[in-house]
């Protein structure tokens, strides 16, 4: 739940730091930035059925958060100051290099190197194919029936107003699934 | 002499550019059978086409003129919109893009309302969260036609002809096109033009990079002339230069984190037609924009380099720096390619919008209201020119520079669907009323903070954007909300499968 702690104070503070105006609060509002899309980025990868180490992911987002946040802060200190290498100032080569060109192949390779253990397997699919029942759309199956008014058909539809739980191919009892209060946060 | 008659391999390049797409949309008309295939294209689409189709509905005549344009009025501040692209598509694909494609894989989705719905439960978010997006999807198209204009009467000098009303008339003539292939070919024919599209656009961008740093005299020449220009100076190149620091941040922030509420991205992974290939999506989608993001930084730095030498006139209008430059500038055939590329990012991205605009008009809407159409395919055509006019007629009233215009609409889908999509994709306590409230705060303060701003009956503090307050806000109010609610009822076990991934 960590991450949603972290997310939950940060945008606060980001829209404090929006009206406070004071040299911490810019400094305060560019971590946060960086703090809010590296833990939005945990949040989502991190899967409930996946127990265990996470030292993959925490490597690839702790490094992506160290090298945004220290170019950003060194964009703000920088900029009111004249220092230049080759004419360019220092804070336009590292909001080229540092956030621009260096986390691009860092967050790519990262995602891809991460994919198999946070990602989704063969196994993955069929179980999330078997908790939809044999009604569910997946991979178009019910929608070729479609016909061409349009109208898709399907057992769980919008038009479907049952209550939740009460639908075919359940694969937890209600009362299992009322105890849980966590979310793909792990 | 107008461009027409002085260059004719720049007409040349258009009318080919233009003959292809029309011939995609008539191939794509006879393949578009249902809704599924005219909103999703069938989800049966690959790697490449799903990627290139993200990054081309992003790319759009925002990037291709107004980042230019931006860049001409604020210097290197104007990379920090741009500059996010290294980590904006690997935040897409942790976050929501494998679960919005898993919910695709349990139930009928076709759109981000429809992901809204089979979350949480209700009609009444996925009803506020279709609103928001045809407000979004309006101020974007507007977006694509004012460049569109723009571009068209750089290309066949239509103001010789047409005078004051010329823009309008380039315009009409762009909107049409855009028409005939979105209303014939819905989704089908809009990722098979994205692909070509895209393909197009990374190769205009990058020669046309090589040319402007050749044309201002190599990079060493280009950063002298700024710096020691009286129009410029250092400041220009300075990222927090000529704009306040909450400006240059609030673009950071606006567009990394506001990128996962952007429907024609988000639309996209609904395609895919196997989840499992998400695995390289980042390396491609992010590879590609950094290619296209050439363009923006190319011309954006060589026009000011080559005002400040002399060689070009100071330009009245920023928007027309990239029509400027490849008219006098580049060789007549690259001006032709590039001139192509852009029509391919404006089109491309105005089509996505069209499709998801109609999407929500004839299904989104209509659904959260209890009130289905019969006919969505045929509904879904006649929407598309219903919203085309409507963003036209708001391009016509809302003056501004086009990247303004650009952030606004960036600002709306951000503010108002990124963090209940974002949060409550992840996390099951969220509840449906904490979404509801999310969004409204999202669209309400955006687009009210944009009116009191500009009719400066509310001035915020000096540089702060009202899409980061209107974000920040909306993110707040999910979490407040979430926190004050009582833990909502578990979502239905696909859907917790879903979520457990």
């Amino acid at each position: 739940m960590w991450t949603i702690k972290v997310l939950a104070a940060t945008a606060p503070l980001l829209l404090l730091a929006m009206v406070w105006q004071h040299w911490l609060a810019e400094a305060l509002f560019a971590v946060g930035t960086t703090t809010m899309a590296v833990t939005l980025m945990r949040l989502g990868a991190a899967r409930r059925d996946r127990r265990g180490s996470t030292k993959q992911l925490d490597l690839v987002l702790g490094v992506l958060l160290a090298v945004l946040s220290l170019c950003l802060l060194g964009i703000l200190y920088y900029g009111s100051r004249s220092w230049e290498i080759w004419g360019v100032p220092v804070g336009a080569w590292l909001l080229l290099g540092g956030v621009w060109l260096l986390p691009l192949l860092w967050v790519s390779l990262g995602y891809a190197w991460t994919f198999p253990r946070y990602g989704l397997s063969q196994g993955d699919l069929r179980r999330i194919r078997r908790a939809a029942g044999p009604s569910g759309s997946g991979s178009g199956e019910v929608f070729s029936d479609a016909s061409d008014s349009g109208e898709p058909v399907s057992s769980q539809s919008r038009s479907d107003d049952r209550p939740p739980g009460e639908e075919a191919g359940s694969a937890t009892s209600d009362s299992d699934r009322r105890t849980t209060t966590g979310g793909g946060e792990s | 002499m107008m461009p027409i008659l002085s260059k004719p391999w720049i007409i040349v390049s258009a009318l080919i550019y233009l003959g292809v797409v029309f011939a995609i949309g008539v191939w794509a008309a006879r393949r578009t059978r249902n809704a599924r295939d005219f909103f999703i294209a069938g989800q049966k689409i690959g790697l490449l086409v799903t990627a290139l189709a993200t990054m081309t509905a992003s790319y759009s005549g925002f990037v291709f003129l107004g980042g230019p344009g931006l860049t001409y009025s604020l210097g290197t501040a104007s990379f920090f919109i741009c500059v996010s692209v290294s980590f904006t598509a690997g935040l897409l694909c942790w976050t929501v893009a494998k679960r919005l494609r898993l919910m695709s894989e349990v139930r009928d989705i076709y759109t981000v309302p429809d992901a809204f719905y089979h979350r949480f439960d209700s009609r009444l978010t996925s009803g506020l969260a279709a609103a928001g997006l045809l407000v979004g999807t309006i101020g974007y198209l507007g977006v694509q036609f004012r460049a569109l204009g723009v571009l068209i009467e750089a290309i066949f000098g239509t103001r010789d002809y047409f005078g004051q009303a010329s823009p309008w008339v380039a315009m009409a003539v762009g909107v049409s096109v855009i028409l005939f292939y979105s209303v014939a070919g819905g989704m089908i024919a809009g990722v098979y033009t994205d692909l070509f599209q895209g393909f197009l656009m990374m190769l205009a961008a990058m020669a046309v990079f090589v040319t402007a740093l050749s044309q201002a005299g190599g990079p060493a020449m280009l950063v002298e002339s700024i710096r020691t220009s009286r129009q410029f100076g250092p400041d220009f190149l300075n990222p927090l230069g000529t704009v306040p620091v909450m400006t240059g941040l609030g673009f950071f922030f606006v567009f990394s984190i506001g990128t996962l509420g952007q429907p024609h991205m988000l639309h996209k992974f609904y395609m895919l037609d196997d989840p499992r290939k998400l695995k390289w999506m980042p390396l491609m989608i992010g590879g590609s924009q950094t290619l296209c993001v050439l363009i923006w930084m190319g011309i954006g730095l060589a026009v000011p380099a080559l005002v400040a030498q002399g060689r070009m006139e100071a330009l009245t209008r920023p928007d027309d720096a990239a029509p400027a430059f490849l008219l006098q500038f580049a060789p007549e055939v690259l001006a032709g390619l590039v001139f192509a590329g852009i029509l391919a990012a404006i089109m491309s991205t105005a089509d996505s919008f069209l499709s998801i605009g109609s999407a929500a008009l004839v299904r989104d809407v209509p659904l959260a209201l209890r009130r289905p159409l019969k006919d969505e395919l045929r509904a879904g055509r006649l929407a598309v020119v219903f919203i085309a006019l409507a963003a036209a007629l708001f391009s016509y009233f809302y003056g501004d520079l086009i990247a303004l215009l650009g952030t606004f609409a960036f600002g709306t889908f951000a503010a108002a669907l990124g963090p209940a999509l974002a949060v409550g994709l992840n996390w099951k306590r969220v509840p449906a009323r904490a979404a509801t409230a999310s969004i409204l705060t999202g669209l309400v303060l955006n687009l009210g903070l944009e009116l009191a701003n500009r009719a400066q009956l509310l001035p915020l503090a000096p540089g702060v954007l009202p899409s980061a307050v209107a974000l920040a806000a909306s993110f707040t109010v999910l979490f407040a909300v979430t926190y004050l609610s009582p833990p909502p009822q578990p979502p239905r076990p696909d859907m917790e499968a879903v979520m457990d991934a």
